[in-house]
């Protein structure tokens, strides 16, 4: 009986050092695929803040070292440098499935090649899980759909809680209105809409095919809604792309790539994670609900705010459709795809497409109270910065940095408050294309955790210290 | 119908109407179910899990009950981090803790009937 359990113990250790080994390699070659997706050219720093190309969408890879993907990032880390960088890798895979021409005639066909190089398409392929997981992980953990739901419980649910936002003031409002510079705060909520509506809709275009009988019809006809009937004036994106020119934007994809936000490229990356994969079909169903409902209700507001910063100077035809049209369209993904599909394959479906309604619904919220937090910071620095220097710890982490004129650093956030010094030269830190501080030799900033920044050298040299705030114990 | 906001820390047991429920941790998934055993009304909320943790033994008559197929007669819940969200015809509705051991892991390894 001894031997007996001592070969089966011999046998299972065998068996947990194959495994252990498997896993190691399996993470060997992950971390492999990511530095050859991420050294790419088209992802390289790049001399300015804005992007020429749709290709050109820098990735910051010299971050890469010091950043782990291969666990799930809690809600509370939402904040911290590897979720930015997850979302740029995830947006930059995505896309390679999206067709994209720079619409100012200037093609750089070996950038074009690059972007959809067949092997930097595999290696987005073998990444792209693992970044899933760590930036959406959390969503599993956060919520759960436990007990007997049918469509009706689902109904009143739903309906609770749009409820509650068509009832609720409008935040953007107040936030533009209150805000020290209401255009450039209206122009940065205008960017952090441009992942997802200067090609509105890309994500919906990968769960029209295959076959779905009647319900798959029925999400047609809510694409060719997005997508203008094939007249390009009606394109929701061509819309868009005329109220950013109308608000001294520039429309080209990505132009401003480096000012998205982490949060608000999840909710691009979100519809491509549910889509992409036709396993969370059912999710990504709930989601469709919840957006084309909520934005029904939502858009008003943001016509609203268009208003208040740029007074009738632009035309709010794109908040104005959607404020229409999504009416029609949340209608539609109820009534005519969501009641039809429980209908046909039973209540076993509703979890998900409650899910999908709910974890949409709280990275919208999210989004929200980031762009909110980022608004009131760009709003605290032009305001001024502060004249004493904040007490440190003794023993607080610091890094001291010397760079040559023009030297840029892509925007990035830190994962902790830091206090940024300037010891030698001039540089200026930029938050938006709008906001922006020169510091010289002597002067300081606070850098809040989460917050979005880049900077670029204006001396001929120049040296800083960055020192986290961070408590330690 | 009404949707009811509960933080998970303030309850443990809940009913509505005359229906009684309590939270049941089922994997993962926090679960509302059903109290009453549906072959002679034992309260179940006092019942112990079976050794793989996966059924309920109603401690009257020690049926077991899958916790799986408890789930279908239990309230739509939506867990939201500290939050549950259950959605209800009835608005009478009431809460409360008491002991549960049922939810200790330490019973987890008792023997199934």
């Amino acid at each position: 009986m001894l031997m007996k359990q001592t070969r089966g113990s011999r046998k299972r250790s065998r068996t947990h050092d194959a495994h252990s080994m498997k896993r190691e390699s399996d993470r060997m070659l992950r971390k492999q695929a990511l530095f050859e997706f991420a050294n790419q050219s088209v992802f390289a720093q790049q001399p300015s803040f804005y992007c020429d190309s749709p290709y050109t969408c820098p990735l910051r890879p010299l971050d890469l070292f010091k950043l782990e993907f291969d666990r799930i990032l809690s809600q509370g880390e939402l904040n911290q440098p590897s979720y930015l960088m997850g979302q740029r890798l995830l947006l930059n895979i995505y896309e390679q499935d999206l067709v994209f021409l720079p619409q100012n005639g200037k093609l750089a066909l070996t950038e074009f090649r690059t972007f959809y190089h067949e092997e930097v398409r595999r290696a987005g392929a073998a990444i792209r899980p693992m970044l899933e997981r760590h930036v959406f992980g959390w969503l599993d953990e956060e919520i759960s759909i436990s007990g007997n739901w049918d469509i009706d419980t689902f109904k009143a649910y739903a309906d609770q809680e749009l409820d509650r936002i068509a009832k609720a003031p409008s935040r953007l409002i107040n936030c533009i209105s209150t805000s020290r510079n209401p255009e450039n705060t209206a122009r940065f909520f205008l960017i952090q809409c441009a992942s997802d509506f200067l090609s509105e809709a890309s994500a919906m275009a990968r769960n029209v095919l295959g076959n779905f009988g009647t319900d798959q019809s029925e999400l047609f006809k809510i694409l060719i809604d997005e997508y203008g009937y094939g007249v390009p004036q009606k394109k929701h994106s061509v819309i868009f792309e005329s109220l950013m020119t109308q608000c001294g934007l520039n429309p080209a994809v990505h132009y401003y790539w480096q000012f998205y936000t982490a949060s608000s490229l999840a909710l691009t990356n979100y519809f491509h994670y549910v889509s992409a994969n036709h396993q969370h079909f059912f999710r990504y169903l709930g989601a469709l609900f919840y957006t084309e409902a909520s934005l029904a209700l939502v858009t008003r507001a943001q016509s609203q705010a268009m208003r208040l910063a740029f007074s009738d100077t632009v035309d709010t035809l794109y908040f104005d459709e959607h404020t229409h049209i999504d009416v029609h369209h949340g209608k539609m993904a109820l009534e005519r795809l969501i009641l039809p599909v429980v209908q046909r394959y039973g209540q076993q479906v509703l979890p998900d497409i409650i899910r999908g309604f709910e974890e949409f619904r709280l990275l919208q919220d999210l989004a929200d109270a980031d762009l909110f937090s980022h608004i009131a910071w760009h709003d605290s620095l032009a305001a001024g910065q502060p004249a004493l220097l904040p007490q440190l710890q003794s023993n607080a982490r610091s890094s001291s940095f010397h760079e040559c004129r023009d030297e840029l650093s892509v925007t990035h956030v830190h994962g902790c408050t830091e206090l940024f010094v300037v010891n030698r030269g001039t540089l200026r830190l930029v938050c938006t294309p709008f906001t922006h501080l020169d510091l010289a030799a002597g002067q300081h900033v606070v850098i809040p955790v989460g917050m979005l920044h880049g900077s670029v050298i204006t001396s001929e040299q120049c040296s800083y210290t960055v020192t986290s705030m961070e408590q330690s114990s | 119908m009404k949707v009811i906001h509960l933080p998970l820390d303030s309850f443990n047991s809940l009913a509505v109407g005359e229906t009684k429920y309590f939270l049941l941790q089922n994997g993962a998934k926090l679960v509302l179910a059903p109290s009453q055993c549906p072959h002679r009304g034992g309260p179940l909320h006092f019942g112990r899990r079976t050794t793989c943790a996966a059924k309920l033994v109603c401690p009257w008559h020690n049926n077991a009950y899958a916790i799986q197929s408890m789930e279908r007669r239990a309230l739509p819940a939506i867990r939201h981090g500290n939050y549950i969200a259950i959605v209800t015809e009835n608005e009478d509705i009431r809460v409360w803790s008491e002991l549960l051991p049922i939810n200790q892991d330490q019973l987890a390894d008792e023997n199934e009937p």
